[in-house]
């Protein structure tokens, strides 16, 4: 660092000297500054210490009274690294106050001929400014540049540094690189407190990635401008940066979380912290199911955070739920069969509700490891070439045996007309799916779709199978119940119950759900109902009536006879209470079946006067709600009795 | 003398039970009239009789309007159905979304023109015709059982249910005698009520 002595002289300005020269120098008295080589705790009297930024705001027009730091500050960034102080003062025009004579010159007397490319009449080894006429030499921040040629008039700064060659130097350039307009050099780059740099954050505004935001540091992790202080989305490089930095229609935080909805990895779940745990995992490992676990794995962002994601470990930005029970198909130890607890009781990666090798009976499954989704151990030698069994449990006789028959139809409800489609003809696979959703997701559920005891083992009291036969689908719209393949009780004549299933139409996000029953009873029964597990309700009010005997409970179709034995309705109030008061229930609660709703009177061709007593809501009613009643539920159970007994008594002559 | 009878009547029907219950064919290799007919305007049409493996429903769990009987050669009610009119149907158009959630729902009950009705009846040697009936009494069809296509055969297939499920031995070869050991039977416990009655 050049050592500077400075005297100031009218005539000759000021004389930049070497350590060498200024050892030669002539003193003038009175005109001495005081300089110290290394960091002084204490300053000159008259001097503070301090950051030159404070100097600016207590003096205004200011100088060093040292060259040395007097101490340092820790700065916001670790890139910048502590802040010198210095000894500062109130700076007075030195012309006014020093007496400028030629008695005070200094001359070098080695000097003999000296280039002075100003002519400034300061040779230029002393001129502070060698290109600028200033015979003056004035230096009022005694960095050693002169004031006339100083891009930093007042901020010591020897190196000049600019390194948007503005013209300002880095030291007191609010926006060293980005150059300032020319012409408006002070107007873009000057700190003018307040308007120049809003934030005090020695940035200005013009450049500063967060103009109301104190972010000295100016960090921008997405590269968006956008600095990351004022971020709505730090790590999101938006297409405008502008959607970046405000709740905007492009980017509002729906969660308040502090995250827009361009970047928050969860929009409408509120996670602050942004968690994403998503490993891709790449080597596979097989288990004795032949499905295969995977580990080694290695993080990746799916673009979904913790909180919202189906699989939060997992990488899977499609989020596919096939099964729909909230865990994403990537990592759902059942894709394709709702299991929302994942139980996994040998812990192999295969949930229960689906292995077939843990032996254990899963929910899913007539015995252990047999039936519905797992192979049947068993074969059925009296299906014949075209139903498939898809659980056995007990013989047919003693078993109900329900058939699925896939239709070629369905309804579009917006045009009032049958339409064709294969969506449940085109492949048998599809249709045993379809045909095992039903079992698993609804007649699995009987127990707590009843309100009342029914066997423990109850899900043996059935068998399953379905029916395949290209060429001959069911029709479910052809009529009110549907029509069978012509040969279908020829193929199946071991049917007790054929169940039409038929595919959504949907329209507008509505599909018709409709179902229909030929019977009231198993024997031979047939009833259609729409495959979408999610209308399963509707499977199982048909299979009241169609495997059950059970009737409507409410007004419209109830109608047609009392149920007996073991009635769920009944054609008189007396009948309906004297049965329920031999059976110790409370008679009371008979009450006749009127409109669905007295307010509105609607459906009121109600003329048959029948009585109900199973309370509502109540699966035989028609919002498809609640349980089948204690009354159903009675009916149900002497029907499983019945098949129980086949054999044994039900079917004797005489 | 009234004891003596009653001990007798008793006896009778421990010697004839085993016959009543294999009255009929039983288990996994109960043979069964199979009865396909096709209900419409214009009549009654069979679509098949056939002797398969299968069981009969419950005759007391059957209701509705139709009336099916089984006659034996001579013209003896064997067994009477209740049997549902399959042409009478019920239902509910439902219009629903994707969640199963309900936007509108009617019921309705129809009456197809035509429709099929299968019926199993149990099988017998003496068995001639099942007769079907409708709510007027009125005989819609008479079914000749003898022309039965029998599906059934000697070794009877064995159901092959699952682990766990009880397979019944293979038995058909009684019929007739079955009905006979019924009617035995339920004779002579009938004496025995009537004379424990008068004493």
């Amino acid at each position: 660092m050049i050592q500077c002595l400075l005297i100031l002289s009218i005539v000759a300005g000021c004389v930049l000297v070497t350590p060498a020269a200024a050892a030669e120098a002539i003193a003038v008295p009175g005109v001495t500054q005081e300089i110290t080589p290394t960091p002084t705790p204490t300053c000159p009297t008259g001097c503070e210490c301090m950051l030159e930024s404070q100097a600016r705001e207590v003096y205004g027009n200011y100088t060093r009274c040292s060259d040395a730091p007097c101490g340092y500050e820790s700065s916001n960034s670790a890139a910048v690294g502590p802040l010198p102080k210095y000894c500062f003062r109130a700076f007075s025009d030195p012309i006014m106050q020093v007496p400028i004579t030629l008695a005070t010159l200094v001359i070098p007397k080695t000097d003999v001929v000296a280039l002075d490319s100003d002519g400034d009449g300061v040779p230029d080894h002393l001129d502070n400014c060698r290109f600028v006429k200033n015979s003056d030499q004035y230096d009022r921040d005694g960095d050693g540049v002169g004031d006339d040629c100083d891009n930093c008039l007042l901020v010591y700064n020897p190196d000049q540094k600019d390194s948007d060659g503005d013209l300002i130097g880095d030291l007191c350039d609010l926006c060293r690189f980005s150059p300032a307009s020319k012409g408006k050099e002070y107007e873009d780059d000057m700190d003018m407190p307040g308007h120049i740099d809003a934030d005090g954050d020695l940035v200005g505004d013009r450049c500063d990635n967060c103009p109301g935001t104190y972010n000295p540091d100016q960090k921008d992790t997405d590269g968006d401008t956008v600095g990351d202080a004022c971020d709505l989305c730090p790590n999101h490089k938006a297409a405008y940066p502008e959607d970046d930095n405000c709740e905007s229609a492009w980017n509002e935080d729906y969660d308040d979380d502090g995250f827009g909805y361009a970047c928050d990895n969860c929009p409408f779940v509120s996670n602050p912290d942004q968690k994403n745990s998503d490993y891709v995992c790449n080597k596979p490992v097989s288990n004795k199911d032949g499905v295969s676990a995977t580990n080694t794995c290695t993080p990746v962002d799916d673009g979904y955070g913790d909180a919202c994601d189906n699989c939060p470990l997992v990488y899977n930005p499609d989020q596919k739920d096939t099964d729909k029970d909230g865990i994403g198909d990537a990592c759902d130890n059942c894709p394709g069969l709702k299991n929302p607890d994942q139980k996994d009781t040998n812990n192999d990666g295969v949930g229960d509700a689906c292995d077939c090798f843990d032996g254990i009976q899963g929910v899913n499954e007539a015995g252990i490891d047999d039936g519905i989704y797992c192979p049947l151990k068993a074969g059925c030698s009296y299906c014949g070439a075209y139903v498939k069994p898809l659980y056995l449990s007990r013989t047919k006789a003693k078993a109900i045996d329900i058939v699925f028959v896939p239709s070629s139809t369905t309804y579009s409800r917006t045009s009032k007309v049958s339409v064709q489609t294969d969506e449940y003809t085109a492949s048998e696979e599809v249709f045993k799916r379809v045909a095992q959703d039903v079992v698993a997701n609804w007649y699995w559920k009987l127990d707590t779709l009843s309100a009342g005891s029914i066997p423990d083992d109850y899900r043996t009291r059935f068998n399953f199978y379905y029916y395949w036969r290209p060429g001959s689908p069911a029709d479910a719209m052809a009529s009110c119940a549907g029509d069978l393949p012509a040969t279908f009780w020829t193929d199946a004549p071991f049917t007790d119950v054929a169940a039409i299933l038929y595919p959504p139409k949907w329209e507008g996000g509505y599909t018709y759900a409709g179902g229909c029953a030929n019977m009231l009873g198993p024997y031979k029964s047939t009833f259609k109902a729409p495959g979408y597990v999610s209308h399963g309700a509707v499977v199982i009010h048909e299979s009241g009536h169609a495997v059950f005997g059970v009737a409507d409970t409410y007004c419209g179709d109830t109608c047609y006879a009392q149920n007996e034995p073991f009635a769920n309705i009944w054609t008189s109030e007396s009948a309906c209470r004297n049965e329920i008061k031999s059976k110790g229930g409370n008679p009371d609660s008979c009450r006749q079946i009127v409109y669905d709703d007295p307010a509105t009177t609607k459906n009121p061709d109600c003329s048959k006067n029948f009585w109900k007593w199973d309370p509502d809501p109540d699966m035989m009613n028609n919002h498809w709600e609640g349980t089948f009643g204690p009354r159903s539920v009675r009916r149900i159970n002497y029907i499983f009795s019945v098949f129980d007994s086949y054999g044994l008594g039900g079917m004797t002559l005489g | 003398l009234a004891k003596i009878l009653v001990v007798l009547a008793v006896l009778a029907l421990l010697l004839f039970a085993p016959a009543a219950v294999a009255a009929a064919d039983t288990g996994a290799c109960a043979r069964s009239y199979f009865v396909h007919l096709h209900l419409a305007p214009a009549g009654v049409t069979e679509e098949a009789v056939l002797i398969v493996y299968d069981a009969p429903p419950a005759a007391d769990a059957s209701v509705g309007d139709l009336e099916g009987k089984l006659l034996s050669s001579d013209g003896t009610v064997l067994l009477e159905y209740a049997l549902w009119d399959p042409r009478v149907q019920f239902g509910e158009d439902i219009v629903a979304d994707e969640n199963g959630t309900v936007l509108s729902v009617r019921g309705v009950q129809v009456r197809e023109s035509e429709a099929d009705l299968v019926v199993t009846l149990p099988y017998s040697a003496d068995a001639g015709v099942f007769e079907l009936s409708d709510a007027q009494g009125r005989l819609l069809h008479t079914v000749d059982l003898s022309t039965a296509e029998d599906r059934a055969t000697d070794a009877c297939d064995v159901e092959s249910p699952p682990i766990g499920a009880e397979v019944p031995a293979p038995s058909h070869t009684q019929s007739g005698i079955g009905i006979e050991g019924i009617l035995l039977s339920g004779a002579a416990l009938a004496g025995a009520v009537l004379l424990a009655k008068r004493e």
